[in-house]
């Protein structure tokens, strides 16, 4: 067994137990705990990026030989952007899906290796075409969670439902920009991604189901990022930002033909 | 109101008397309010009494309280500050005693930590009651009123005041209609800076609630009034602009925060305007706010995608649920109240307690160094036999002084007042008894 699973195990118990702890806190209308569960989170995802270091250290790659191993490393990308939004913006309700996703996906990743772990002829290419989509379905992942938000905070105000949740969600306006910001941070290792997808596959273009599917993503953000740059704001681009999100999903989890 | 028994015997330390707007109507409380100018002249004042010590004035619009430390007598302290706080009032003295309360040692360090907190406050949990605390004690500070007990007292109470307010929700929430406004704003658009603002017709709600963005940053403010000239007038106060009533349409496209305050008597803006106007505002959200009465915006209006409106009653509800919240966390500033007026009462013991026990050890550390100061004359002592006698001497006096210390410490903790702690070391000498007039 490799000596960095128990810490992955342990980090996703980490993930988990700070996620129940802030949704505890939405449940009791207060955020008063939410700092505390910060420093649980941080200290599993030290304890994640250590994990990762050993196992690569141990095994020679990083854990992207199948789609069951990137989970790991997909789940670091999606803390580690959480940890950096928080420290920046009040959006560590997000947190309240964001850990137990992150708890889901590192166990998922542990289960996977624990089963023994593929080997792979990773070049550099290979590992800017993984880790750069990974880092893109990360963003996108944290981006269609605040899309989600905006749509319950939207309609709280306009129900004037103004007590309970409406008070541990952010405001409309920071949902808006952070998911704004994601999609910028995604959008160019999405595209990096698929480049370099085409590199290693010598520049050849299948049109398989996935392939389709991740054009289509990408399109869908371009006219995100086209309307957001334009001016637009409100339900409708974050309608368009949650489609695109159904794709990205949908282009992570299909299986494609160089899986 | 307190578990006073085992703090009884702060009762000499601190008294306090005052009015405020649970005791005393607006007319009297009037009456005996102090103007800053008024409270420096009657500390001042205050300073050449000789039953107080230290004294302190806390006056604003809800409360007058005097807070002191007697010299001797609680009474003949209370009766200075009765005499103080009336003036030149002219109220017979048991209508006096209905106004007033007088509360000393336990009870008024809990009092003070009451009304720093926000607890006493008319409305809940209202900040601006730590910064007159703060004041007040600035002033006393100032006059040269002050002295150990109201130097630890006042900060103390300052600290309990942000404790309330940061470890409960007593202080969370808009607590009026304009702040209410103020704060969904923030709701809906996060950052106040960058944010334009318009206020449609001049009603006093409207100018009170620009005044509150304009605080929390907003960058624009337009004004439409229907008499163009007066709309230039306040634009001139306020730093803004004023906007012709026929040009409403076109400068909204570019508003984020409409309020309406005019005093017409139908709707001014209608759901198709509204519709018209979000068409050319690519989906950023615009929250309108109408505080008037009658209404001045179509309710319908908030229907449209994007478009977030609230009106008085509304603002109103906020303002409600809000102080029910503050009204719910009571209870546990209560608990921060009590819990910190025992510390206070501690502490200050505590403090007293190692007073007394570093006069009885310099006392005795006193006598041995004289002893030994005798031996080193003597030539025939040997500078190891020295050294033997010193740290001889020095672990018999530890050993002399435990027991006593032990007791100064119980009795301290016991309740026993500094004038009792200080009694004990008179009887061995070590204190210089007062010559009696």
């Amino acid at each position: 067994m490799n000596p960095a699973l128990p810490m992955l195990a342990l980090s996703a118990l980490g993930y988990l137990t700070a996620g129940a702890g802030i949704q505890h806190g939405i449940y009791l209308k207060s955020q008063k705990s939410f700092p505390r569960w910060r420093k649980v989170l941080w200290a599993s995802f030290a304890l994640h990026t250590f994990a990762l270091i050993v196992y690569s250290g141990t095994s020679g790659h990083l854990p992207i030989a199948s789609l069951k191993e990137t989970f790991a490393p997909l789940a670091w990308f999606v803390m580690l952007l959480y940890l950096l939004l928080g420290e920046r913006w009040s959006v560590e309700v997000t947190g309240a899906v964001a850990a137990p996703a992150a708890f889901a996906m590192t166990a998922f990743s542990v289960f996977a290796l624990w089963q023994g772990h593929g080997t792979t002829e990773a070049g550099p290419g290979l590992y800017i075409h993984v880790l750069s989509l990974i880092l893109g379905f990360a963003s996108f992942f944290l981006a269609s969670f605040c899309a989600i938000l905006y749509f319950v905070q939207a309609k709280l105000l306009k129900r004037k439902q103004i007590d309970g949740i409406f008070r541990a969600l952010p405001p409309l306006g920071t949902l808006d920009q952070v998911s704004y910001r994601l999609i910028w941070a995604g959008f160019p290792a999405l595209v990096i991604g698929i480049a370099s997808g085409l590199f290693i596959q010598g520049g050849q273009w299948h049109w398989g189901t996935q392939e389709i599917v991740v054009v289509a993503t990408s399109i869908f953000y371009t006219i995100y990022l086209h309307a957001r740059v334009a001016g637009w704001q409100g339900r409708k681009l974050n309608t368009i930002l949650l489609v695109a999100s159904v794709f990205a999903v949908l282009s992570f989890l299909l299986p494609g033909g160089h899986q | 109101m307190i578990r006073s028994e085992a703090i009884n015997p702060m009762d000499k330390t601190v008294v306090l008397i005052g009015l405020n707007h649970k005791t005393a109507p607006i007319e009297v409380r009037e009456r005996f309010s102090f103007s800053p100018e008024q409270v420096t002249e009657t500390l001042n004042a205050l300073q050449a009494e000789a039953a107080l010590t230290e004294c302190a004035l806390l006056s604003t619009c809800n409360r007058t309280e005097f807070y002191a430390v007697p010299q001797k007598s609680v009474e003949a302290g209370m009766d200075t500050l009765t005499r103080f706080m009336s003036r030149n009032d002219t109220l017979p003295p048991s209508e006096m005693d209905k106004l007033l309360y007088r509360h000393q040692g336990a009870v008024a360090i809990n009092h003070l930590f009451s009304v720093s907190s926000g607890l006493d406050s008319l409305v809940v949990g209202e900040n601006q009651i730590l910064g007159q605390v703060r004041r007040a004690f600035i002033q006393a500070q100032e006059a040269s009123c002050t002295g150990p007990v109201l130097e630890r007292l006042f900060p103390w109470a300052l600290r309990v005041g942000k404790r309330a307010r940061s470890e409960t929700d007593i202080a969370k929430g808009a607590s009026s209609v304009s702040a209410a406004a103020v704060e969904l704003a923030q709701k809906i658009f996060g950052e106040m800076k960058g944010r334009n603002v318009m206020l449609l017709g001049l009603g006093k709600m409207g100018k009170k609630s620009l005044k509150l963005l304009h605080k929390a940053g907003v960058n624009e403010v337009k004004i439409v009034n229907r008499t163009y000239e007066k709309a230039e007038e306040l634009a001139e106060q306020c730093g803004g602009t004023a906007v012709p009533y026929e040009m409403l349409d076109e400068a909204l496209v570019n508003v984020d925060i409409l309020m309406a305050s005019t005093g017409a008597p139908h709707y001014i803006l209608t759901k198709d305007r509204i519709s018209k106007v979000i068409r050319h505002r690519r989906g950023k959200p615009l929250f309108l706010i109408d505080i008037a009465v009658p209404r001045d915006i179509e309710p319908s209006c908030g229907d449209v995608d994007n478009v977030y409106l609230y009106n008085i009653d509304d603002l109103q509800a906020v303002v409600d649920k809000n102080l029910a919240r503050r009204h719910a966390e009571t209870q546990a500033v209560l608990s921060i109240v009590e819990s910190a007026t025992t510390d206070f009462c501690k502490d200050f013991h505590g403090r007293k307690a190692s007073e007394a026990i570093v006069t009885l050890r310099n006392g005795f550390d006193s006598f041995r160094r004289d002893e030994l100061e005798h031996f080193r004359t003597k030539k025939s002592v040997s500078a190891e036999e020295m050294q033997l006698l010193e740290n001889f001497s020095r672990r018999l006096l530890n050993k002399l002084l435990h027991g006593p210390t032990t007791k100064l410490r119980q009795l301290s903790e016991g309740g026993a007042t500094p004038d009792e702690l200080l009694d004990s070391l008179k009887l061995l000498g070590l204190v210089e008894e007062e010559d009696n007039p």
